[in-house]
This record gives C-alpha cells, structure tokens and sequence, in this order.
C-alpha cells in the first residue's frame, strides 16, 4: 500500500509529459504526410519519378515560337470574342482590339444593358524575372505539342496546335488549341478545355487587319517595374515571405516583383504553365474584413476566405500576418488546390491563437521531411 | 550544387562570404529541402533569442536538496559477470525487503518510501518543467497577432497587375487576358447568357 502513492505520481507525471510530447510528435509526423499527399493529389502527380515526359512536335514548337515573338513586331487591329465558362455561368463580351509593339495592346468594349462602355491600355511585360525559356518554354515543359490541322479564322489561313498533358491517354481531351496565323504568327483564335473536353474559354478574332493599329497616347497600365531574378527572391524567402517554386497545377514561378512602398509593400509572384495563369499577392498585415464588402464569405477546401468573381477568380485571406490575395485565370480545381496550398494558421488573435501557430512552428522543427 | 547541409547555420549566421552566400540562396531558390532546413533554422534562432534565462523552481530546488540529505545506500545496479558462477537478478521468493538488508539508520521501509517519493516528485516536477518549456517556446514562436496593421488588398490594382505580367506568360493575344479584367475595373461583370 505504501508504494501506491509515488508510484501513481510518476505515472501522472509520465502522464504530462505524454500528454505535451505526443501531440507534438503526431503533428510533426503526420502533418508533412498530409501535405505532401495533398500537393501530390493536386498536382496529379504519382510518387516521385513518375511523371511523364512531354513529347514535343518540332513544327509545333516553332510555330508556336513564332507566335510568341510575333506582337513584339506586328501591329494589328481587331474585333474578338471573349468567352469562359465556369461553375458560376457563362460571361462572354465583344471588344474592340488594337495593337501597336512598344505602345500597348487597347481594348474597348461597347455599353450594353448591364455594362458601361470600358475602355484600357495596357503594355504588357516582356521577359520574365525567373523562368527561362519564355512562353514557349513553359509551355513544352508542360504540354505535349503537335500540329492537328489547318483551318481558316476570320478568312485568314491558320495552322492549328494541340496541347495535352504529357502521358495522357489516346482517348484523353486536349488542355488547349491555338490557331495561329500563317502570314503572320499571330493568335487568332485559342481554346481552353477541362477534362471532360468542355470549353471553359474561347477568345477568337471575329475581324483582323494585321500591320495597323491604333494605341491612344494615354499612359497605359504597367506591370510593377520592382522586378525580382532568382537570387533576390531567395533572400526574400529567408525574411519570411512565402515564395514557393511551383504551385498544384502543376505551374512554376515564372515572375516575381513588388509593388506598393513602405508598410503598404506588396509582394508579387506570377505562376504559370503556359496555359493557365495565377499570380499571388503577399502583404504584411491582417485581413481588414470590412474592406470586403464586394467580395463573398466563402469556404475553400476547409479554409474561410473571401471570393470574388468567375474570370479572373480572385480568393483572398489572411494568416499568420500576412494578407494573401490569389488572382487565378486558371481552372477551378487549380485554383482551389492552389490556394489550399498556401498557408491558413487560422485565427491570428488571441492566446490560443498565438499557441497554435506556435506548437505548428515547434512542430516544423522536428520535421523529419524538411 | 549540392545540398546546403551545415552552411545553414553560416548562411542564416551571416558567416558566408558574399559569393558563398549568393550561391547558397540561388540553391535554396530551387531547393525545398534546403529551403525548409533554413526557415527551421532561423525560427529556433529567433526563439533562442526571445528566451529569458531559465531559473529553477522552488519545488525544483526543494527536491534537488531533498536528494543531497542522508539517506539509505543506493542499491546495487546488477552487472553481467564476465566469469564465475551465474548470480540470479531476480530476489528468491524468500528474499527479505530492502529495506532490511543492512540499513541502521532507519525502520525497514522508510528509506525506500522516501526514495520514491522523492523520485515521483522529480518526475513531477520534471514534467511540468518541461511542459512550461514547450509552451513557452510555442508562445514566443507563435509571435503576436496584436498590433498587426489591418490591410485591405486593392483589388482593382492586383487584378490589373496580374493581367500586365502574366499577358506576356502565355501564347495569344495580349488583349485576351484585359477583357476579363473589366469586370474588376468598372461596372458589373460582363454579359451573362
């Protein structure tokens, strides 16, 4: 009997310890597991090694090279079509398309019952900070290419181009087509579809007149000019700022800059696989909810956000001091594996709060998968 | 380049030289691993550095000096031998208790109760001490939510930003990705049909 007293008080002490050291373990063990069985799930990848090589035509490389470079050179003026399809419904609008090398591309749209008339200008950016290769890069590191056909777009000959992922099977649906025009390189009409071989966007000139344009001389929207290459934004990740390489798509960081100035300095990464687009926004501070009002309350794989629009979608949260703001022309699934991707901490006030993101910090340390 | 290992600790000390260090950060640009290595590296620095001295609690102290008091001789820790007869480990169902064998300083069992108490309460106290460590450590790392600005993101200029950059990322019309941006500009979404 005398010896149930301490012996009941080691085990409670045994008990404590338990009880503090267990959930760490579990959360250091099985956390990484999680997430790396998500971004593979996301990214339809297998276990590593396992991902196809894309097979790339020649023809269809160079045409689509010479597509490329072809607005660098080519002034054009146009009518186009632009439509997407989503789970929201279906938009599409009529614009009026000018475009000048080294001025800008202009568009227009005319009023309509429910739309004012719009008017932009926008000089696009040229070279990306971090990805070699450019467009037609991205796209062969991603996408088998081949040339499908020929075809006429609004009375002009094209050469048409497949894109599929890499290793799909014969019966699968193509990810993309181009329809590029043969006197002068350019897009004249491009096509996304899902898995299904449902068209989730079309955009085609319905009339072209390719070697004139017209740019009104008002200063048109700039891309930040704050640009980051691979070394700076390597820095940038050691203070704190998350920067990762690839995204679920998969889509690899193709650009990185900055925008805004002193507390207000906003963190720019673009990601891309040459058919899809998602850029994430980074911003030290916390979500100023009543700032939202345009956008809805909305639940992204388990996650509180906040969403606006179908084209481009546009998810915004916060966690762990920083404000995330996911701007996507990409699928829907992208983009809800992109931003279940990212960080959610949680609530960020509060003792609990603070503890939480702490044990998950700890919990990092003891992270046997890095 | 291979895998930063140890230089983790001299990139995030700053005790590389200055190409030494752009190679490593180009490294950790590409590499995950390393990458995860370095953020671990520097939280646990920047909570080391958040730590205030530990000192022993009272009950702690009280149990240590507990310890250095007179008591009953330690018990023998029984060694393999490496000759010789084999001596049984386990006590004969006859044996006498331990505290009978050979302690005059005290009433059989007393010392052994004493011992056990005390090594429970070091348990205890041992336990709760490093409870208090981890979440402390947790509460210094988790940083504080207080003070943080409130920032609302400026939409209409992010979307108008991911269209100027990431127009040039994909093969078509630069002016395909701009129509979309309308609906954020001015005005409700375009025509639903």
């Amino acid at each position: 009997m005398r010896r149930h007293v301490p012996v009941a008080g080691a085990v409670g002490a045994v008990v404590v310890v338990l009880a503090v050291v267990g959930p760490l373990t579990v959360l250091a063990l099985l956390g990484p597991q999680d997430s790396q069985q998500k971004a593979s799930r996301a990214s339809g990848r297998g276990p590593a090694g396992s991902v196809p090589h894309p097979v790339v035509q020649e023809e269809a490389r160079q045409l689509l090279a010479r597509a490329a470079a072809a607005p660098a050179v080519t002034p054009y003026h146009g009518v186009q079509f632009v439509s997407a399809w989503t789970s929201g419904g279906a938009t599409s609008e009529v614009v009026d398309v000018d475009h000048v090398p080294g001025k800008g591309t202009s568009v227009r749209s005319d009023g309509t019952v429910v739309a004012p008339a719009r008017h932009m200008t926008l000089l696009a950016v040229g070279v990306p900070s971090i990805a070699d290769g450019g467009v037609v890069g991205l796209l062969v590191a991603h996408y088998s290419l081949r040339v499908v056909g020929q075809d006429t777009v609004a009375g002009r000959a094209v050469d048409v181009i497949a894109a599929r992922r890499p290793g799909a099977r014969a019966s699968a649906h193509d990810t993309a087509r181009f329809w590029l025009d043969r006197a002068s390189g350019l897009v004249l009409r491009r096509e996304v579809y899902d898995e299904g071989g449902r068209t989730t966007r079309a955009s085609a000139f319905v009339s072209v007149s390719v070697g004139q344009g017209d740019v009104s001389p008002d200063a048109p929207q700039r891309p930040w000019s704050a640009t980051m290459d691979t070394a700076a934004l390597a820095r940038l990740c050691v203070h704190g700022w998350h920067c990762p390489s690839t995204l679920p798509g998969p889509l690899t960081l193709v650009d990185a800059r900055r925008g805004g100035s002193g507390d207000e300095d906003i963190v720019h990464l673009s990601y891309s696989d040459g058919i899809a687009t998602v850029s994430v926004f980074e911003q030290r501070g916390r979500l100023d909810e009543k700032g939202m009002d345009g956008d809805q309350r909305a639940t992204e794989g388990g996650h509180p956000v906040f969403v606006h629009g179908q084209v481009p979608r546009r998810v915004v949260w916060s966690s762990g001091g920083v404000v995330y703001t996911v701007v996507a022309d990409a699928p829907e699934r992208t983009v809800d594996d992109v931003v279940a991707a990212l960080p959610h901490r949680g609530a960020e006030d509060g003792t609990f709060g603070r503890l939480g993101r702490g044990l998950d910090r700890v919990a990092s340390w003891f992270n046997p998968f890095g | 380049m291979t895998h930063l290992g140890a230089r983790v600790s001299a990139l995030v000390d700053g005790e590389l030289s200055h190409e030494d260090r752009d190679r490593a950060l180009s490294h950790v640009a590409h590499c995950t691993e390393c990458r995860a290595a370095l953020d671990a590296e520097r939280s646990v620095k920047e909570a080391l550095a958040t730590l205030t001295p530990a000192t022993p609690s009272p009950a702690l102290l009280a149990s240590l000096q507990a310890l250095a008091r007179p008591g009953g001789p330690v018990p023998p820790r029984a060694k393999s031998m490496p000759q010789g007869p084999v001596v049984p480990l386990l006590p004969s169902p006859g044996r006498a208790p331990r505290g009978a064998r050979g302690d005059s300083r005290r009433p059989a069992g007393q010392g052994a109760l004493r011992r056990s108490r005390t090594r429970a309460r070091y348990a205890a106290v041992g336990a709760l001490s490093v409870a208090g460590l981890v979440l402390g450590t947790a509460f210094a790392a988790g940083g504080s939510g207080q003070g943080v600005p409130p920032v609302a993101p400026p939409a209409a200029e992010l979307t108008v930003e991911h269209s100027a950059t990431t127009a040039g990322f994909t093969v078509g019309d630069p002016g395909l990705g701009l129509a979309s941006t309308f609906g954020d500009l001015s005005g409700p979404a375009p025509v639903r049909r």
